[in-house]
């Protein structure tokens, strides 16, 4: 679970998140939506304590952010659409087996883990061949895995589907709704309005370093159709100010 | 803490050996640099030697006992030349010799006589040839002068006596190649850590931002100081590698060479010496690194690398040119300069373990306070995302 607390971040003079307050539940996908420099990654970036906040705080599974960020590290899972971020020499396995030795794991429950992780993703043609040898997709997959190998109860996804094509685009946001069904809690960002409103559960809609507004997507398709309720959500992310 | 550093150096140490390029680079050419440029050095001594063995000069007057006097030695080739300045610097002839007009007037009635002799200055064997040609014109004086003769013949008849006479060139190929090589060998091995341990560095921090690799590095639950530990272990090991490859290499040559004892170098030397190559390769690894860490490419990192290495390199340099035996605290407090004047010592046989001591010392308080730089430099979220 994800409790976000009157976050603040500034980057000298300018502004980039302003007084973010959000909560994300287990087995929820909260879509981040809104245009380049909105503070989608920035957001992200913060929850996997990359960035620290001027101000505010999150608790991630009852951990403060701030005072706990490597014990909150090891409950998150992040997954960059547009980079796989793998080591070209090491094998899938390898590479696996490094990130999750790097999150603590013992021995016994990575070769579990790699053994489930093989059977998921269907890797066993190409577990033993270096990652440079690897397709994009398959590549993708590894990367997943990678995120996931430590088993985090709460994925971050920043615009995964950014730079894939269709097929290894949908592996990625299928993967995400499995996150949802075995109980993580998920936060995605998206240039993509379709892939916001099929995949989420909540919409968060971010200009400026402000959230528009938060709604509940099942809430909103209940109300309005497709076409309404794209006009509502290009009019928040297209709006200067909450006050206008 | 050291766990997680030995996990992020085993997988370092996988991904390198991985890489022909690495093993070649780092290992293979080390090994075989030093030897090839001992024998090029040789090689080189050998040409002067015979070039001072086999003298070719002229000789501004021709009638006289000193122009019969070089005829009959063997160890010289007399020629005449039109325009001796051009001669030479054509490498026509290695020297030429200015005499007076009336020399054998002067050895006769007693007179002090002069020799000039021309050379170019800018070519190693005409500078060898005037060494081998000092030692003639004393031999030469040494038959005339102060011998009281009487006439003409017999001043000739002395020196057709001597006429198998040939003087020992005091060159020696195999010292001078050495003495060659104790100066500039610390600069090479200290130039070889620099290339194993820098390029290593450099790639296992940049490298992390080029591939994208270093967001989901640094996300995983483990200090970041552990991940500076493992990536300056493997660094350093690659630079100790290639420091070491061109030690074996060098020590090796001289081995099969049949000098290794000649050398001076003593088992204790070559102990401190590979001891030595290993704080090197830690602090320049440890320098890289936060190079590394701060820059946000490979490029952008070479582009700083380039004037630190010159400032680093400088101190070490002016190293070469001092007597290592009068070397006080103050010196081997400054980093590089101490390292050179501990790898000279134990290439001079002078194996000094308090020096060694007091140095190695000193490049751990820097590789520490560079250690120390490189962990605030990877806590801060301006350089992490610097693009």
């Amino acid at each position: 679970m994800i409790k976000i607390l009157n976050i603040s971040k500034s980057f000298k003079n300018i502004e980039a998140l302003k007084d973010i307050t959000l909560e994300v539940n287990d087995g929820e996908i909260l879509g981040l939506l809104g245009e380049n420099g909105a503070g989608k990654s920035t957001l992200l970036r913060i929850i996997s304590t990359m960035l620290k906040p001027s101000s505010g705080t999150a608790l991630i599974n009852g951990l403060d952010l701030i005072s706990n960020s490597e014990e909150v590290r090891k409950n998150i899972g992040i997954l960059f659409g547009s980079e796989v971020g793998l080591y070209d020499r090491l094998t899938p396995k390898e590479n696996l087996e490094y990130f999750a030795r790097l999150n603590g794991m013992s021995k016994d429950d990575i070769n579990l883990r790699i053994e489930f992780l093989i059977e998921e993703f269907d890797f066993k043609k190409y577990f033993q061949r270096p990652c440079m040898e690897l397709s994009k997709g398959m590549k993708q997959k590894v990367a997943i895995a990678r995120a996931i190998v430590h088993n985090p109860s709460v994925m971050l996804f920043d615009e995964p589907e950014s730079g894939l094509d269709f097929k290894a685009s949908r592996t990625v946001l299928e993967f995400m709704e499995k996150c949802k069904l075995e109980g993580k809690c998920v936060i995605f960002s998206s240039h993509s309005l379709e892939n916001i409103k099929n995949y989420s559960d909540k919409i968060a809609v971010l200009s400026k370093g402000q959230i528009m507004n938060i709604f509940s997507v099942k809430k909103y398709r209940a109300k309005y159709n497709e076409r309404q309720i794209n006009d509502i959500i290009l009019n928040w992310v297209c709006k200067e100010d909450k006050n206008d | 803490m050291i766990k997680y550093s030995l996990i992020v150096f085993f997988k370092e140490m996988k991904c390198i050996f991985r890489d022909k390029k690495t093993f070649i680079i780092g290992v293979l050419i080390p090994l075989i640099l030093m030897p090839a440029m001992i024998a090029l050095t040789d090689f080189s001594f050998n040409k002067n030697k015979n070039a001072a063995d086999n003298l070719i000069i002229s000789i501004s007057n021709t009638d006289n006992s000193f122009y019969k006097f070089c005829h009959r030695c063997k160890g010289i080739t007399v020629k005449d030349v039109k325009d001796a300045p051009s001669a030479i610097k054509n490498g026509e002839i290695a020297i030429y010799v200015l005499i007076d007009q009336d020399l054998d007037q002067k050895i006769l009635s007693g007179e002090p006589f002069k020799f000039n002799i021309d050379y170019n200055q800018s070519s190693l064997s005409s500078v060898a040839a005037t060494r081998a040609m000092a030692q003639y014109e004393l031999d030469f004086r040494n038959l005339v002068m102060n011998k009281n003769f009487s006439s003409l013949e017999e001043l000739n008849q002395a020196i057709s006596e001597y006429s198998n006479f040939k003087t020992e060139s005091t060159d020696s190929s195999i010292s001078n190649s050495l003495l060659y090589l104790v100066l500039i060998a610390p600069l090479m091995i200290m130039i070889y850590c620099f290339v194993g341990s820098s390029s290593t560095a450099l790639e296992l921090s940049t490298g992390e931002k080029e591939r994208s690799t270093w967001e989901p590095l640094l996300s995983t639950g483990i200090s970041r100081r552990f991940i500076i530990v493992g990536k300056l272990l493997a660094a350093t090991f690659t630079g100790f590698m290639s420091t070491l490859s061109t030690i074996i290499g060098f020590l090796g040559y001289l081995y099969f060479e049949g000098t290794l004892k000649s050398s001076g170098i003593s088992w204790a030397g070559m102990i401190i010496l590979i001891i030595i190559s290993l704080f090197i390769s830690a602090f320049i690894s440890s320098i890289s690194l936060a190079l590394g860490i701060y820059s946000k490419s490979n490029k952008e990192a070479q582009t700083y690398f380039v004037p630190v290495l010159a400032f680093i390199v400088a101190p070490g340099y002016m190293a070469t040119s001092m007597d290592v035996r009068n070397v006080g605290l103050f010196e081997l407090s400054i980093p590089m300069l101490n390292i050179v004047c501990v790898i000279k010592e134990s290439l001079i046989g002078v194996s000094n373990c308090f020096h060694l001591f007091v140095v190695s010392l000193w490049v751990v308080i820097y590789t520490f306070i560079v250690y120390k730089i490189a962990c605030r430099l990877i806590e801060k979220e301006s350089i992490i995302f610097k693009n």
